[in-house]
């Protein structure tokens, strides 16, 4: 203990004549940077109560196959979403298909449905995708400020793919996804 | 410097934790998915007469289809008779067409079981010639013996339009032998279409 504290006084007297500073009251050192950055970040959220499925239930009329002219889903809120800087909001669809139906639907029969999904409280404008559409071009909106807020995220206008003229096909299951995207940008 | 690291890590691994779509610099998705079923149905209006050809049949009365005159007066043999009904439908799954002939004939009401004079038949066969989006039958209803007897097609596919139905009964037809007078009576027959699961 003795000789350590020996050599600690002396690694201190060595330190002052490196600074090649006189001793005196008052002693400066420095000064010193300190440096960080916030790197540009996007969280999406959560979805209110984790339910990410839209739900339509039985898409036809059970009387005459036909697609049912009303269907609807609640929306989804997605909360705690942020981007610390400008940013794009985006989304994708995918028609609703059959799963278990394979091979070409016949005559007068569809095995898919197509609508329209949008994503709307990030931006002025809603991003919007139609399933149908030969482009889409409100997919993806800008937003020019860092921001903080609920995403509303809705799917609607459902019709048969090939036209209302169509009966869809039995299928226990029909699916589709939709995707939205929030990214920074640099 | 390095403890402003460490706390940058930390923050991140908070931010991991407490959102399933975590702050990143990467681009952060949240799928959804939209889901519905199509339960399996079928449908069969009521029959129409077909504009096509129409042989010693008299119009359709709701679902009865009334023979014009079904002997011929002066041999009291069969008369030829055509008609062709259809009845719009649908089925959106792989199924099955059963065609069911109450009697196995036109049969003599009230007389089951009876024997005619000999010389005489008491039932007529016909044809029921059943087309069916891309399938077709004919179901020869023989007039044999009276009974209940099917045909069953299978459908491989869902189908929607018409179920056509062309009934034909031969001139001279007879459960006895050909030209054979046919007895006193009226001759009934119920022909049920069904569509149903295989």
């Amino acid at each position: 203990m003795k000789r350590l504290l020996t050599l600690t006084t002396l690694t201190a007297a060595l330190g002052l004549a490196g600074a090649a500073q006189a001793a005196t009251n008052t002693a400066t050192v420095g000064p010193f940077q300190v440096t960080g950055n916030v790197p540009a970040l996007c969280a999406g959220g959560t979805v209110s109560n984790s339910d990410t499925v839209f739900a339509l239930g039985v898409l036809i009329d059970t009387a005459t196959g036909f697609m049912l002219p009303n269907l609807s889903a609640p929306p989804k809120t997605v909360t705690g979403s942020f981007c610390n800087t400008r940013s794009t909001i985006s989304i994708t669809a995918t028609p609703l298909t059959a799963q278990a139906f394979t091979g070409a639907p016949p005559t007068g029969f569809t095995n898919a449905v197509d609508y329209t999904a949008t994503a709307s409280g990030w931006t002025t404008t809603a991003a919007s995708f139609t399933t149908d559409a030969a482009s889409n071009p409100a997919a993806t909106q800008d937003r020019n400020t860092a921001f903080t807020g609920d995403i509303t995220v809705a799917v609607s206008g459902f019709s048969p793919v090939g036209g209302t003229a169509l009966r869809l096909v039995s299928d226990p299951n029909y699916q589709g996804t939709v995707t939205v995207t929030l990214a920074a940008v640099s | 410097m390095r403890i402003w690291a460490v706390t940058t890590g930390l923050g991140l691994a908070l931010a991991s934790g407490a959102s399933a779509w975590a702050a990143t610099n990467a681009p952060a998705n949240l799928p959804f998915t939209v889901t519905g079923s199509a339960p399996q149905i079928c449908a069969v209006s009521n029959p129409v007469l077909s504009s096509g050809a129409l042989i010693n049949f008299q119009s359709l009365n709701g679902t009865s289809l009334q023979i014009g005159e079904l002997a011929d007066p002066k041999t009291l043999a069969t008369n030829t008779a055509e008609a062709t009904v259809t009845f719009q439908a649908v089925c959106n799954y792989p199924h099955q067409i059963v065609l069911e002939s109450q009697n196995n004939g036109l049969y003599r009401d009230g007389a089951a079981g009876a024997t005619p004079p000999p010389g005489f038949a008491d039932g007529v066969p016909y044809t029921a010639q059943l087309t069916w989006g891309a399938v077709s039958s004919t179901f020869f209803v023989a007039a044999t013996t009276r009974q209940t007897t099917q045909d069953r097609v299978v459908v491989p596919n869902p189908t929607a339009g018409d179920i056509k139905i062309q009934l034909t009964i031969q001139a001279g037809a007879s459960n006895l032998s050909a030209n054979s007078p046919l007895i006193a009576g009226v001759y009934t027959d119920t022909l049920r279409v069904t569509v149903e699961p295989q």
